[in-house]
């Protein structure tokens, strides 16, 4: 360990730190954000900006699919977090077991998601009006984070399953899993911003 | 091994060791696949310095085009493709790249680092860059050049400009958001974990402290400019109403997302250069930087307060007074922190007891004192009732070209002459240097001074001409006169550069004598940057007591007992610190050379021409290749066979 040699070579203190890949998907997370912070800040200026909302004679979204959709994407941020800690108990096994299970819930989202693009009605496109708009954009932004969170958790598994991550290495795993619980934590505000405001604060 | 043992190996062995290890491959695919952070720079630096010379003919030709009423040197139609390319490439292309060319080059080795954090992701951002501008400057080879403005108000660009010109300007700035956040991140992780040991924050150079600042900034603004292109590419392209007033859209939505980015931008492509000035001035004032941790309080809380100033640029679009008094008062406070800079270079030179009146000196202090005109008129257009009576005039051409120019081209080419001989090892010559200083800066004031009488007596902005008899014509003459003898200065450095590289004066490692650990090096810099990882001790540890260079540089030569990390295998390794004291973290392995950087920014490239020219089997085409090439990138981390 060239550490080793270095730390008693060297008068300096040593010290444990945050890696590398801790710092890059903290920054990540900041402007990826931002970036969705931005959007919304679309949404409701045009919304505090409107004469009525939603706009021309769009329905309100449908509330019960997507409440549902919601609690499983939200118990996914919690299987992952189980995940996380078997896996700092040495535990390979279990860990696989929820990572896989983190994964089918995502995927089960993802699959509501284009479900709901798929039946949406006809006359309620992105061409609509701005509120048609934002509500595609948005959402799809959305899914699409999503769908490349999914890609990380695969890359994930294989790379657990090829044992590249134990209990003393998890910090490749803990990332990953920092990025689906940011995922999951845009929804918090997506999800009221998207489905609720045209319900509770329709005009 | 890992520490230099005097029984078994010699500094010359360590060194031959230390060179093959970080080496690229030679030729073709060393280029290709190279991620030295000094290559990267290299490149920014060129990329960038072209783009600076195409953004400049293309003010020539507007200039020529004003110089006299009424005149028919440009058609109103190119006139505008011309202004619109002029600031597109200014800004964007040149003024927030030649940052990273210095910060690349320059902050690992101000730090005492072999390399930036993320090797392979800093060539991708320069590749990002590259294709971006390729990208942008597709446009001249069908004819449709962007002409709705660099600032692409709407409805002007969602309505009136029918052509792919904004297209290709929309699509092309959300590409190059792309570089400047992947570089900001890798800048922000570069100088939290790679300063040598006892490299504590309070020791840290100025320059980092600035790019520092700016890359937080970029992280927090650049979502502006991705969201707000992007929106009005959906409603050019696929028919979205984001900024459409008939069907929900806001008009005035893209001038509070534009300027949401687009004043913290000045600020991002103006506190690194403040950053270089922070580096020179100590060096030829034989001065420590007076009031260091001033200095860095000011640069922060620039960063800060720029982030509550964009309503300045909309003072004339009806908003509530309150408002816009809350971003006047913000706009004058900015100045505060600008004031504190000018009086730690004050301090700074004050307290010298002998200045060396070099040409890089000369540039910086032509910089702080023409920035300081700029800084004056920017005090003057904050207060609203003066900016109603200039807005959309000269008197803001003549602001904002004083503050950019002064606070970052003036800087440039005093980095230039300050730090090209570390890159390449050979000095600029003096006399040419000062001769184009003069005629350079006489010409900025040619050019700009007048414009703020211009604006005063009322000629509007992005005019393409204007009628004869309004008393403007002379001040347009000078105006013009001075934009072909700044061109006439820039290209006197030009020639320096190739009339020094052919005189070829050997630079030796430290020719200033400065402070700052990149002089500990050779010059040109060895590929492995250190031999022996420095230990620091002090802002400027190659400075004794009275401020002279020691004669024994630590990085050249490793000592017995250094720690050298030079490994049997071919691995790329160096120290990774903890802490803002910069304790001993860890032994880090680096990525060594790939592709992947260059084929993901390819795919990239792919993908936004064919959401261009709306193509959906192209555009599917680039996705996929992004995804694969992303694999490939990662694919070693993942099966263990590399880190």
């Amino acid at each position: 360990m060239s550490v080793d040699a270095v730390r008693a070579q060297l008068d300096v203190p040593s010290g444990e730190g945050r890696s590398l890949a801790w710092w890059g998907i903290v920054l990540t997370i900041l402007t990826e954000g931002t970036l969705f912070a931005m959007l919304l800040f679309v949404y409701y200026y045009l919304f505090s900006r409107a004469q009525e909302w939603p706009l021309g004679d769009i329905q309100p979204p449908e509330l019960f699919t997507i409440s549902i959709r919601t609690a499983i994407l939200f118990s996914s941020s919690a299987t992952m977090s189980i995940a996380d800690r078997a896996l700092r108990r040495g535990r390979i096994g279990l860990t696989s077991v929820f990572l896989v299970l983190t994964f089918l819930l995502g995927a089960l989202f993802l699959a509501g998601h284009v479900r709901e693009m798929l039946i949406l009605p006809e006359e309620f496109t992105w061409a609509t009006n701005a509120y048609g708009s934002l509500f595609y954009v948005i959402v799809n932004f959305h899914g699409a984070h999503l769908l490349v969170g999914l890609i990380f958790l695969a890359f994930t598994f294989v790379a657990l399953r090829r044992g590249r991550y134990s209990a003393d290495s998890h910090e490749g795993f803990k990332v990953s899993g920092m990025y689906w619980h940011f995922v999951d934590a845009v929804w918090v505000f997506v999800f009221p911003t998207l489905y609720l405001v045209p319900h509770f604060l329709a005009k | 091994m890992s520490i230099l043992d005097p029984e078994t190996d010699s500094p010359q062995q360590v060194k031959r060791r230390l060179t093959e290890i970080w080496s690229d491959d030679a030729g073709t695919p060393g280029f290709f696949s190279s991620v030295d952070h000094k290559r990267v720079g290299h490149r920014y630096l060129v990329t960038s310095f072209v783009f600076f010379l195409i953004g400049g003919i293309q003010a020539l030709m507007m200039r020529t085009q004003l110089a006299a009423p009424n005149a028919n040197v440009l058609s109103p139609e190119l006139y505008n493709r011309m202004l619109t390319m002029h600031g597109t490439t200014m800004f964007f292309l040149f003024l927030g790249t030649i940052i990273s060319a210095w910060g690349n080059y320059i902050i690992p080795l101000a730090i005492g680092a072999r390399d930036m954090a993320y090797p392979r992701l800093n060539m991708f951002s320069y590749w990002v860059f590259l294709f971006a501008g390729i990208f942008m400057y597709l446009s001249f080879f069908i004819g449709q050049i962007p002409d709705g403005g660099w600032f692409a108000y709407v409805p002007l660009t969602t309505d009136f400009s029918p052509d792919l010109g904004m297209d290709f300007w929309a699509l092309g700035v959300v590409f190059l958001g792309i570089s400047s956040t992947v570089g900001a991140v890798n800048f922000i992780v570069t100088t939290f974990k790679m300063r040598a040991p006892g490299l504590t924050m309070s020791r840290l150079p100025l320059v980092v402290w600035s790019t520092l600042t700016t890359s937080f900034m970029i992280l927090f603004s650049f979502p502006a400019i991705t969201v707000a292109p992007l929106l009005m590419a959906f409603d050019r392209i696929v028919g979205t109403h984001f900024f459409d007033p008939e069907l929900g859209g806001d008009a005035l939505l893209w001038q509070h997302l534009f300027w949401f980015w687009g004043h913290p931008i000045v600020y991002i492509v103006f506190l690194p250069p403040i950053g270089w000035l922070y580096m020179i001035i100590p060096t030829f004032a034989r001065q420590r930087i007076a009031g260091y941790h001033w200095a860095v309080a000011a640069t922060v809380a620039t960063g800060f307060i720029s982030f509550g100033v964009w309503v300045h640029h909309m003072f004339a679009t009806g908003l509530p007074d309150v408002t816009a008094g809350f971003f006047s008062v913000a706009s004058l406070g900015v100045s505060f922190p600008t004031a504190v800079a000018f009086f730690v270079f004050t301090a700074t030179v004050w307290t010298a007891r002998r200045i060396e009146w070099t040409a890089s000196m000369l540039w910086a202090v032509g910089a702080l004192i023409s920035f300081a005109i700029g800084g004056i008129s920017g005090v003057m257009v904050a207060v609203m009732p003066f900016d109603w009576q200039t807005h959309d005039t000269y008197f803001v051409v003549a602001h904002l070209h004083y503050v950019l120019v002064a606070g970052n081209v003036l800087p440039m080419f005093a980095a230039f002459h300050y730090w090209l001989p570390k890159v390449t090892g050979w000095m600029l010559s003096e006399r040419l240097g000062k001769w184009s200083f003069w005629v350079t800066v006489i010409g900025l004031h040619l050019v700009f001074f007048p414009q703020h009488w211009l604006g005063l007596v009322g000629m509007p902005r992005r005019v393409y001409t204007y009628a004869e008899g309004l008393g403007w014509d002379t001040a347009n003459l000078v105006s013009t006169v001075g934009a072909y003898l700044f061109a006439l200065g820039v290209l006197i450095s030009v020639v320096n550069f190739f009339w020094s590289r052919h005189r070829h004066v050997d630079a030796g490692p430290n020719p200033w004598g400065a402070g700052t650990l990149e002089w500990a090096t050779t010059s040109p810099v060895a590929p492995y940057n250190f031999a022996q990882i420095p230990v620091v001790g002090d802002l400027y540890p190659l400075w004794d007591d009275q401020n002279r260079a020691i004669p024994q540089p630590v990085g050249i030569e490793p000592e017995p007992g250094g720690v050298v990390l030079a490994p049997e295998e071919e691995h790329h390794e160096t120290l990774e610190t903890v802490g803002l004291d910069a304790r001993i973290g860890s032994v880090l392995e680096m990525a060594g050379p790939s592709y992947w950087p260059l084929w993901l920014a390819a795919s990239l490239f792919v993908s936004f021409f064919g959401f261009l020219i709306h193509n959906l089997a192209t555009l599917t085409a680039g996705v996929v290749a992004v995804g694969l090439s992303l694999i490939g990138w990662h694919w070693g981390h993942i099966t263990g066979e590399e880190h």
